[in-house]
């Protein structure tokens, strides 16, 4: 394999989830409504990448994570690791993909075995892969999370341990079968903040010293930017912005971007942030239809956005009607890129609220 | 100075068990005044919650003040009898934001039930006027007032906490006691309810007690705030002296610890060890296994709270808070990690 192909690759991942049916819709056979929890979303993962996928709760992170890590089947689309789609994948090649890509759970109150000891929630994966030389390698996973001395934590059980110490046994477990890529869903949200840090800094330390990838999923932008070199906002099963992740906070285009950070809370009572100008809730992805699924939210609304765009850029990516050229774009057959500037100059549709599209905050 | 709306002086408040009385809150001073928002701050355990209870009168059974006041008004919380509690203060005087309050609406009823009910229990206000007066409030919160007649899985995890909090604004309340009150909902629906407490701010004088784990909403939403480790009060003060200032370690440790998204190259802090619990009688600082500036001193005795350099309204609890703000000016955090006690606290 070469070096810049994909570990992971997404590509227009589609996962539907059929809504009950009551027994006369059934009867009726009227079709379900579905719910369009990832929709049309293209990712991937290099080697030594760490990606961070970030959203609101609904926005259908956990499922694409789910689908990622093979355990919910896609409804369309092509998931593939190493080259190889997953449907291809045959018993032995599970069992592979199982050993080498990992994850890391949210709650680590709920995630290990109560009725475990240390030493067994770290044991199995070992026993499950056939993998020798168990006590050292426990010993030396232990000590690579900072659970030192192990003998120490390896004969207690999880409710003994506090909920930072939890979550490293977690990370043990993770690590102690040698794999390339990690899953993390939201690791340190559970935790107080003084071991947040402590629990970041670890991963980070952990993904330089041992080569890992991670895919790292959360709703806290302000935590990602510790542990992720790129970003991705993902908006209603779509992605919506992809940059590099200093880049992403400090120039955020997608409009939904811009809103979910300047809606973060400033440690800092001199500080003078604006709240919200954003109304309502995120609807649910249920029957959405064509268009940008932020246009009904967006202060920015133009009438183009009843049709999906495009995703445009490419260090910098954004699905945004304001970031391209349409005509260019249909003339060529290629995606134009322009500014918000040119675009409504262009359109001669101002936003909404009559703001400049790069009003600072 | 007028008599504070709330006010707490050397509260204790202990829980009993089967190892003992776990001591919850210890000592613990602040006060707040009429139409002041007062953030509460500390990791779990630090008792934050335990004075959320207190305030409303809703310790679990097992426990209780044991010395201290706590004064509402003037008049001590726990001179009321129940029923004379239930009469005169809860709602009317003092409501409540519960944590997780996606489960605090009753399922089966109508919000616009709940709230009648309320108000047949706590005023002489008629059906009719209290109906009237719940959709004034649904008005206040962003929810639209033909809604209420709703039942409460008719509504987004974000409306129903804003219903809950057109609840608590009802009976027109002095303090509101919000237990984290948007933990649970999404960025950009926290800033959403925080902007309508600030409008609630500004319109009718209410106070807020503000109970979070959160440094940022603290500090961007209060006015004063006090913050907790281990059942103690670390410091307390406006939120820009205990800002711009802070003196015990734990507040300074605590700030640094704190991700700020304007500043994400910024190193994160990080404070080793977890809050003790303590039983019995807590006779130290709770923040000595975990403090680098640790000396046998904070061993011997509860650190007071002591007012800074002079100012009433600005009090830090620890014996070395002239020298540790200056020390971590200039040398940075150290490297040793706190002592080690020998007993009552894990």
């Amino acid at each position: 394999m070469s070096a810049d192909a994909p570990l992971l690759e997404v590509d227009g991942l589609k996962k539907y989830f059929a809504q009950d049916r009551s027994l006369s819709d059934v009867l009726l056979r009227r079709e379900p409504d579905y719910i369009q929890a990832v929709d049309d979303l293209s990712f991937d993962l290099h080697e030594n990448e760490v990606k961070g996928v970030i959203g609101e709760s609904g926005c259908g992170k956990t499922t694409l994570l789910m689908t990622l890590l093979g355990l919910s089947e896609k409804t369309e689309g092509n998931v593939r690791f190493e080259g190889t789609d997953y449907a291809e994948f045959d018993r032995s090649d599970w069992k592979e993909f199982r050993r080498r890509v990992q994850v890391i759970f949210q709650d680590p109150f709920n995630s290990l075995d109560p009725k475990k000891t240390i030493r067994r929630s770290l044991e199995i994966p070992l026993e499950v892969h056939d993998i020798g030389d168990r006590e050292r390698r426990i010993h030396e996973t232990m000590e690579m999370v900072e659970l030192g001395p192990p003998e120490r934590y390896l004969d207690r059980y999880p409710n003994e341990l506090s909920g930072g110490e939890k979550q490293r046994v977690s990370i043990a477990r993770a690590l102690i079968l040698d794999p390339d890529v990690i899953m993390a869903d939201e690791p340190v949200s559970m935790l107080d903040v003084s071991t947040q840090a402590v629990i970041l800094k670890l991963l980070s330390r952990l993904i330089e010293e041992q080569g890992l990838s991670m895919v790292y999923i959360s709703h806290d932008l302000s935590t990602v930017s510790y542990i992720c070199d790129e970003i991705n906002v993902m908006y209603l099963g779509r992605i919506v912005e992809t940059a590099p992740t200093m880049e992403l906070l400090s120039d955020p285009q997608h409009p939904y971007s811009r809103e979910l950070i300047d809606a973060i809370p400033v440690p800092n009572p001199h500080a003078d942030r604006e709240r919200t100008s954003l109304e309502g809730s995120t609807p649910d992805p249920i029957g959405l239809g064509e268009g940008c699924r932020f246009r009904d939210r967006c202060p920015k609304r133009m009438d183009v956005c009843e049709t999906t765009p495009r995703t445009v850029g490419t260090d910098h990516e954004v699905a945004c009607h304001l970031y391209y050229d349409h005509d260019a774009t249909q003339a060529t057959g290629e995606v134009v890129r322009s500014t918000p500037d040119e675009r409504l100059a262009e359109t001669g549709s101002p936003p909404t609220d009559g703001e400049g599209a790069e009003a600072d905050r | 100075m007028s008599t504070p709306l709330l006010e707490a002086e050397d509260l204790t408040i202990q829980y009993q068990t089967s190892s003992g009385p776990l001591t919850a809150v210890s000592n613990a001073s602040f006060t707040i005044e009429s139409g002041e928002y007062f953030g509460l701050v500390g990791e779990s355990g630090c008792g934050k919650s335990t004075i959320a209870k207190a305030v409303v009168g809703g310790l679990d059974s097992n426990g209780a003040i044991t010395s201290g006041t706590l004064r509402y008004k003037g008049t001590e919380v726990q001179d009321y009898s129940e029923r004379e509690f239930n009469d005169e203060v809860r709602w009317k005087e003092i409501s409540l934001i519960p944590q997780s309050s996606m489960n605090n609406l009753d399922p089966l009823q109508r919000v616009s039930d709940q709230a009648t009910e309320i108000a047949s229990v706590h005023t002489d206000m008629g059906k009719e006027a209290a109906l009237e007066r719940f959709q004034e409030m649904f008005e206040t919160v962003g929810l639209q007032p033909s809604r209420i007649h709703d039942y409460p899985h008719q509504f987004s995890g974000g409306m129903q906490q804003r219903a809950i909090i057109a609840l608590a604004l009802f009976l027109e309340p002095s303090v509101i006691v919000a237990d984290e009150p948007t933990t649970a909902l999404d960025v950009i629906m926290q800033d959403q309810i925080f902007k309508y407490l600030d409008e609630m701010k500004a319109e009718l004088d209410t106070s807020m007690l503000l109970i979070t784990h959160d440094i940022s909403l603290v500090f961007e939403s209060c006015d004063r705030m006090a913050v907790m480790h281990g059942g103690q009060v670390a410091e307390t003060g406006s939120t820009t002296d205990v800002y711009d200032d802070p003196r015990h370690p734990y507040s300074i440790l605590l700030q640094e610890a704190f991700p700020d998204i304007q500043h994400p190259e910024r190193e994160l802090g990080t404070i080793d060890g977890t809050p003790p619990e303590s039983y019995g009688q807590v006779a130290e600082c709770t923040f000595v296994e975990r403090c680098p500036w640790a000396t046998e001193e904070c061993l011997e005795a509860e650190p007071p709270l002591d007012s800074v350099d002079g100012n009433e309204r600005h009090r830090a609890a620890c014996f070395r808070m002239d020298e540790v703000h200056d020390r971590y000016e200039v040398e940075g955090k150290p490297e040793a990690t706190g002592i080690q006690t020998d007993g009552g606290a894990r």
